[in-house]
C-alpha cells in the first residue's frame, strides 16, 4: 500500500473514531449540541444522533473507498475533499453550509475520477455535471425559496403553493442524489461505477446523502399536510424508480443500499421523528409509512363519511367506507412489503430466466402468507373489546381453535389500531434484514475466497 | 410522532440485537456449530465446509428461518413492543422449508410430512390456553402430558427429517427454531436455561439420529415410515390432550 493511501485511510478512520469519542456522550439520550463559531453568533453546526451516525458512516465508507482506489489508478488523493465536504454536510445546521458541504463532496468526486473516464467526451461531461450538481441546484433553489418566504411570508393559498414548491425541490434534490447510481447507468455512464471505489463513493456521496438531506431538513422544519403529501409522492416515485432499476439489473446492490439506509432512518426515530420519516419516505422499505401517512391524510374525511352513513342507516355504504379506512393495514403488510421484497430479490440476484422469476414470485407470495400469519395479534384486540368478549364468552375452548384464528384474520379490518399491522410488518422486515445480512456475508466470503485462491501458485489447487 | 411510528421504531431497535446476536446471529451460529459437530464430527465444522455450505445455501430460506429464530420468545432477548405469536413463528419456519431449494422436488412431499406434524405439535399446546396466540404461563403444570407428547413429536420429526437427507444449513437453523419453540414452556425466567435446553437437546437428537441412520435405518427401510406414523400420532395426541386440559 502506498504511504499516501495508508495515511488517508488512517485519517478517515481516525475521523470516524474521534467523532464517536467526542460526540457520542453529547448525543446520549437524544440531546443535541449547537456550535457557533464565536460567542453571540447564530450556531452554524449541530451535533445530534443523525449527524453523528452519518458522519461516522461516511468516514468509514471513504476509508474503504480510498483503500479500493489505489488498485485502479484513480486520483485518490482528492478523496480528502470528499471527506471534508461530507463532514461539513453532516454537522451543518445552516442550510447554506449544508449545500456547500454537499457540493464540495461532489467536486471531490469529479477530481478523484480518472481524467480518461469523462474528459474525453463532452457529452459525458455534461451528463456527469447534471448528475453531480443538478440536485445541488435544486437544493439551492429550495433554500432560496425558504429564505424569501421567511422575509416575505406568503399568505393563504400562496403559502401552500410556496411550501409545496420548496418541498418538491427538496425532494428532487434528495431523489437526484439517492437515485444517482441508477441514473448513472441509465444515462450510459455505467463505467463510473464499475470499481469498488466507485461503489463506495456512490454509496457515501450519492445514495445516502439524499435521504440524509431530507432527514436533516425535516428535523428543522414543520411540515404541513401539503408537505407530507409531496414527500409521500416523492418517496413513492423513488420507490418505483428503485424497483425499475432493480428489475433492469442496472445496479443490483442499490436496493440493498437503500434498505440499509431505511434501517438507519428507522433507528433514529426516537431522536428525531421527522428525520426517520424523511429517510423512510425515500427508501424502498419505508413504503409502509408513506402509505400510512397518505391514508392518514384521508382519515378525517373517511371517518366523517362513516359517521354520516351510519347516521343515515346505509349499511352497504358504511361497509365500503369502513373497508377503505382499515384496508391500509392489509395493503401494507400483504401487498406493499412483499412487492418490495420481490423487487429487491430480483434486483440483487439479477434473475433472468423463468425459473428464477417464479422463485421470486413464490418468495413474495409466501412472505405475504407469513405476514397474514402474524395477524392473530389482532384477535387479542378484538377480544379485548367488551362487546366482543361477551359474545365470545360462551364459546368453548375447542371451537375457539377455529373461531379465534378465523376472527384473527377477519378482525384485522375492524381493529382500529396500527398495532395490528405491526407484527406483520415487523416479521416481514426481520426476514428481509436477515436476507440482506446473509447476502452481504456470502458476498464477503466469496471475495475473500477468490482473493485467497488467486494468491496460490499455479497448479497448487 | 404517532404512537404507531414510535412502536415501529422500538420494534426495529429491538430487532437488531435479536437478529445479529441473540437468539439469531451469534447464538444461532453456536447452535448450528453444535448440531454439525453432533451429526458429522469435527470434519463438519471445518472452515472450508462452512464456506461451501454457505455459498451453496438457499438464502431466502435461510433468512426466513433465521428471522424466526431471532423472534423467538427467549429469556434475555430484547423485548419487542408487540410479542410475535406462535402462529407467526410456526408459519415462518414452514415458509423457510417451502423455499428451501436444498430439498429436491421429488423429496419435497416426504420432507413435508414430518414438517407438518412438527408444526401441528408446536401449535397443539395453544389449544390448552385462553388465547390461541401465546402459551399461558401455567401451561407446563396444567398439561405436562401434552407438553411431553408435543416435544416427543418434534424430536422424532427432526430425526426423520435427518434420515430423509434434509441436512442443509437452512434445515439446521429451522431445526433449532422448531426445537426452541417446542421447549418454550420449560425455560422459566432463567436466562441460560433456554440455551442449555435447546443446545443440549439438539446435540442429543442430532447425535443419536445421525448414529442410528448409519447403523439401523439403512438396513430396515420401513423404520422411517413407522417413525413418521408415530410422530403424527404423537402430534394428534398432544392436540387432544391439550384440548382436554383447556379450562
Amino acid at each position: 500500500m502506498k504511504p499516501g493511501t495508508l495515511g488517508l485511510v488512517g485519517c478517515n478512520l481516525a475521523v470516524a473514531g474521534l467523532q464517536l469519542l467526542f460526540f457520542l456522550p453529547v448525543v446520549d439520550g437524544g440531546r443535541t449540541l449547537d456550535v457557533a463559531l464565536w460567542a453571540g453568533r447564530p450556531p452554524l453546526f449541530r451535533v445530534d444522533r443523525l449527524s453523528l451516525l452519518f458522519g461516522v458512516a461516511w468516514a468509514v465508507a471513504l476509508a474503504l473507498a480510498t483503500l479500493a482506489a489505489q488498485a485502479n489508478g484513480k486520483r485518490w488523493a482528492w478523496m480528502w475533499l470528499v471527506t471534508l465536504g461530507l463532514l461539513g454536510a453532516a454537522y451543518a445546521r445552516e442550510p447554506v453550509l449544508f449545500y456547500v458541504g454537499w457540493e464540495v463532496a461532489g467536486v471531490g468526486v469529479w477530481l478523484s475520477a480518472p481524467p480518461s473516464a469523462w474528459a474525453t467526451r463532452a457529452r459525458s461531461r455534461v451528463k456527469m455535471a447534471a448528475l453531480v450538481h443538478g440536485p445541488g441546484l435544486a437544493l439551492l433553489a429550495a433554500i432560496a425559496l425558504g429564505r424569501v418566504g421567511a422575509f416575505v411570508p406568503p399568505e393563504g393559498g400562496a403559502a401552500q403553493v410556496w411550501t409545496l414548491a420548496a418541498t418538491l425541490l427538496m425532494g428532487l434534490a434528495a431523489g437526484g442524489r439517492a437515485l444517482a447510481p441508477a441514473l448513472y447507468a441509465w444515462m450510459g455512464l455505467g463505467a463510473h461505477q464499475e470499481t469498488p471505489q466507485d461503489r463506495w463513493l456512490m454509496l457515501a456521496v450519492f445514495a445516502s446523502t439524499g435521504p440524509f438531506l431530507l432527514a436533516k431538513a425535516l428535523v428543522e422544519a414543520r411540515w404541513d399536510e401539503w408537505g407530507v403529501w409531496a414527500l409521500t409522492l416523492a418517496g413513492t416515485a423513488m420507490l418505483l424508480g428503485v424497483a425499475a432499476a432493480a428489475w433492469r439489473g442496472t445496479n443490483s446492490l442499490l436496493p440493498l443500499y437503500l434498505a440499509a439506509m431505511a434501517l438507519i432512518g428507522l433507528g433514529l426515530a426516537p431522536a428525531s421523528p421527522m428525520a426517520a420519516m424523511g429517510a423512510i419516505l425515500l427508501v424502498g422499505l419505508g413504503a409502509f409509512l408513506p402509505l400510512v401517512s397518505l391514508l392518514d391524510g384521508n382519515e378525517p374525511y373517511l371517518r366523517w363519511a362513516r359517521a354520516a352513513t351510519v347516521a343515515a342507516s346505509v349499511p352497504g355504504v358504511w361497509l365500503v367506507v369502513q373497508g377503505a379506512v382499515e384496508a391500509r393495514y392489509i395493503v401494507t403488510a400483504v401487498v406493499i412489503l412483499p412487492a418490495l421484497m420481490l423487487a429487491a430479490y430480483v434486483g440483487a440476484n439479477r434473475l433472468r430466466g423463468g425459473a428464477g422469476v417464479s422463485k421470486a414470485v413464490l418468495f413474495a407470495a409466501l412472505l405475504a402468507l407469513a405476514a397474514i400469519a402474524a395477524y392473530p395479534q389482532a384477535a387479542v384486540e378484538w377480544f379485548a373489546r367488551p362487546a366482543v368478549g361477551a359474545m365470545a364468552g360462551g364459546v368453548g375452548a375447542s371451537s375457539r381453535l377455529v373461531s379465534e384464528w378465523g376472527l384473527g384474520l377477519v378482525s384485522t379490518g375492524p381493529s382500529e389500531s396500527l398495532t395490528a399491522a405491526l407484527p406483520a410488518t415487523g416479521v416481514a422486515l426481520a426476514a428481509f434484514l436477515a436476507w440482506v445480512a446473509l447476502y452481504w456475508l456470502r458476498g464477503l466470503l466469496t471475495a475473500i475466497t477468490n482473493r485467497a485462491e488467486k494468491r496460490l501458485p499455479p497448479g497448487s489447487q | 410522532m404517532t404512537p404507531a411510528l414510535a412502536q415501529f421504531s422500538d420494534w426495529v431497535l429491538a430487532l437488531l440485537p435479536r437478529l445479529f446476536i441473540y437468539p439469531g446471529g451469534l447464538w444461532m451460529l453456536a447452535g448450528v456449530l453444535l448440531v454439525r459437530l453432533a451429526v458429522g464430527g469435527a470434519r463438519a465444522i471445518g472452515g472450508r465446509v462452512w464456506l461451501d455450505d454457505l455459498l451453496g445455501a438457499d438464502l431466502p430460506s435461510l433468512a426466513v428461518a433465521m428471522s424466526a429464530l431471532a423472534l423467538l420468545p427467549l429469556v434475555g432477548a430484547s423485548a419487542l413492543p408487540v410479542p410475535v405469536d406462535r402462529w407467526a413463528l410456526a408459519a415462518l419456519l414452514t415458509v423457510s422449508l417451502l423455499l428451501d431449494t436444498g430439498v429436491r422436488n421429488a423429496e419435497r412431499p416426504s420432507i413435508a410430512l414430518p414438517a407438518c406434524a412438527i408444526t401441528l405439535a408446536i401449535l397443539a399446546p395453544l389449544a390448552a390456553g385462553d388465547s390461541l396466540v401465546a402459551l399461558t404461563g401455567d401451561y407446563l403444570s396444567r398439561a405436562p402430558v401434552a407438553f411431553g407428547l408435543a416435544v416427543a413429536a418434534v424430536l422424532l420429526g427432526l430425526a426423520v427429517m435427518l434420515w430423509l437427507g434434509c441436512t442443509s444449513l437452512a434445515g439446521q437453523v429451522r431445526g433449532l427454531g422448531w426445537l426452541a419453540l417446542a421447549l418454550t414452556p420449560v425455560y422459566g425466567d432463567m436466562w441460560p436455561a433456554a440455551t442449555v435446553w435447546v443446545f443440549g437437546t439438539a446435540a442429543v437428537v442430532w447425535f443419536g439420529a445421525g448414529r442410528l441412520k448409519t447403523r439401523v435405518v439403512r438396513e430396515q427401510g420401513g423404520l422411517i415410515g413407522w417413525a413418521l406414523a408415530t410422530q403424527w400420532l404423537l402430534a394428534f395426541l398432544a392436540l387432544g390432550v391439550s384440548l382436554l386440559a383447556a379450562r
